[in-house]
């Protein structure tokens, strides 16, 4: 029986290099045909949570501890990475993992090879990122940020994922490519009925197109409502949307306060 | 008249070992690709299929050219079982491992070719002894087949990595092996692939060679050889083996024709200095990848 969630985090820890204990007791769970954001600043867990449901985690001699991942109703905690991609999760890691010697044309029939796709399949690629398309022959190496962005998560596609894992898309492009991304991301979660699990530190995108979001601090979720909601929180619109407003000098104080929240 | 006769005649046969050179360069290649190690047991390889044809059709009255058929089927094995056997298991070791453990195998092959070769009995394919004179070069039946084989292969592997979806695959894992797998890449076969592939490049090479020279032990020497062509062309090139082994042809034949009456023997050392060279001045070689960095 397929449940309601395609893929549910029940209090997992995750330790590294048998001592380092990086996420403690995460629950998350990722309703089919949503997009789910998790948010948090620079070393929160999110890069080692999606390592920890898509098996990477293995590679770095990481291992989930306690709890249980559940994807599509079987249990894939500690499996190994292949055979979690074979089941449907894609993760396009974060900085732009392309073939940058290889052209955009090239990168693209490469993973078409590997998931026997046709040219034709392969133009899904184009079709979501159509500047891509004019960059066909130029080599990916020479292509600005957003577009090896653009060709990662395209490439992403070529393997028709249950559920995409995307951390930090917007790293290190400029906001308008950042909105121009989103859009694009926006578009074919729409029209492919993809799932993704969305790791972002820009909260601000994120909880645009999100339904749902978490946010980590220190390996732990903090706070978790729908976007919408969230959106709304004084908190959350405080320390990560960076709505401020005028302020004195007591209500810095109590930023920082409260800042350590739990 | 004479000077001229000799000079064609030198560049010819610079031209013809140039491209058997290319083609054993190419075999070091395609596994440095891959593997990121010089496969130390090519040369063996190359002795080895040179022995099966040369057996085979002095023995055992074969064809020639079902022999090679054969030759070439016995490279891809040995290429997929020092995959298997050696690369797969030492994948992450030190690259330094892996070399260790192809020069090891060389040692084995050279028993297997000893076997084969009932003691490396020496001899030619006894191809027909035909002569074409073209203007003032004289070439044999051998040389054209030898051009012939070794291009043909050359250009086949550098279309295949251009055109084909498998050969873009190769290029990708090539790369980068660790994203290929992120991305659903199937890094292990194509690994495994590729290495005997490079068998299949050296046994063409070998019966480029075999029909140049004597079938003999001291084959091998060649392939050692080419190794000076693959560093000058860069490790991880495919096309430029063509320019590397070019160069080595021609400085080697023009080399002995000018210094083996000052120094005899001086001109089939020639390739070790290139390397040397190559290694002190431009160890990623004339077409080495420099990785594309934008700034």
């Amino acid at each position: 029986m397929a449940s309601k969630h395609l893929l549910e985090v029940n209090n997992i820890e995750v330790v590294y290099h048998p001592y380092i204990l990086v996420l403690k007791g995460i629950s998350i769970s990722v309703p089919r045909n949503s997009i789910v954001a998790i948010l948090g600043p620079n070393g929160a867990g999110k890069t080692t949570l999606l390592k920890a449901i898509s098996g990477l985690i293995k590679l770095e001699r990481g291992k989930v501890t306690k709890g249980s991942i559940i994807f599509d109703g079987e249990h894939i905690e500690n499996m190994e990475p292949e055979n979690i991609s074979r089941r449907g999760i894609v993760y396009v890691v974060e900085g732009r993992r392309i073939f940058k010697e290889l052209t955009v044309e090239e990168n693209i029939e490469a993973v078409a090879f590997a998931w026997r796709r046709s040219s034709r399949d392969a133009d899904i690629v184009y079709k979501y990122f159509p500047r891509l398309k004019a960059k066909r022959k130029v080599r990916a190496g020479y292509l600005s940020g957003g577009e090896q962005q653009m060709l990662a998560i395209g490439l992403a596609l070529l393997a028709k994922p249950k559920l995409l894992l995307l951390d930090e898309p917007s790293l290190g492009l400029a906001p308008k490519i950042v909105a121009e991304l989103y859009q694009n991301i926006r578009e074919l979660y729409e029209e492919e009925k993809l799932t993704i699990l969305l790791a972002e530190q820009n909260a601000r995108k994120a909880l645009e197109i999100a339904d749902y979001g978490y946010i980590l601090e220190n390996g732990r979720i903090v706070l978790e409502g729908p976007a919408e909601k969230l959106r709304e929180d004084k908190d959350v619109r405080e320390f990560y949307l960076g709505v401020t407003g005028r302020k004195g000098y007591r209500s810095v104080k109590w930023y920082r306060r409260k800042k350590r929240w739990v | 008249m004479d000077t001229l006769y000799l000079i064609a005649n030198t560049a010819f046969q610079a031209l013809v070992m140039g491209f058997i050179y290319a083609a054993l360069a190419l075999g070091y290649n395609i596994v440095y690709r891959v593997s990121k190690a010089v496969n130390l047991a090519e040369p063996e390889i190359v002795v080895f299929t040179a022995y099966v044809v040369f057996v085979l059709s002095a023995y055992y009255h074969v064809p020639i050219p079902a022999a090679f058929t054969l030759s070439l089927a016995l490279g891809f094995g040995v290429g997929v079982a020092l995959e298997r056997l050696l690369a797969r298991p030492l994948r992450g070791r030190p690259v330094a491992a892996l070399m260790a453990a192809t020069l090891g195998a060389y040692y084995v092959l050279r028993g297997m070719s000893m076997v084969v070769s009932r003691g490396f009995e020496m001899g030619s394919l006894g191809l027909p002894e035909t002569y074409y004179s073209i203007g003032p070069v004289r070439a044999s039946l051998s040389d054209f087949i030898a051009i012939c084989v070794s291009l043909s292969v050359i250009v086949g592997i550098v279309l295949m990595h251009r055109y084909t979806r498998l050969g873009i695959a190769m290029r990708a894992v090539s790369e980068d092996a660790f994203g290929a797998s992120a991305y659903g890449l199937p890094v292990t076969v194509l690994t495994m692939l590729s290495w005997g592939i490079a068998g299949v490049v050296s046994a063409a090479a070998a019966f480029a060679l075999a029909a140049k020279a004597q079938v003999s032990p001291m084959l091998d020497f060649y392939a050692i050889k080419a190794l000076a062509a693959s560093l000058l062309a860069g490790l991880d090139s495919i096309a430029g083996v063509v320019v590397g082994g070019l160069v080595l042809g021609f400085m080697e034949q023009f080399g002995s024709l000018a210094l083996d009456p000052i120094l005899p023997g001086l001109g089939n050392q020639l390739a070790f200095i290139v390397m040397l060279v190559v290694l002190l001045f431009k160890p990623y070689g004339l077409f080495g990848t420099e990785r594309i960095e934008r700034v």
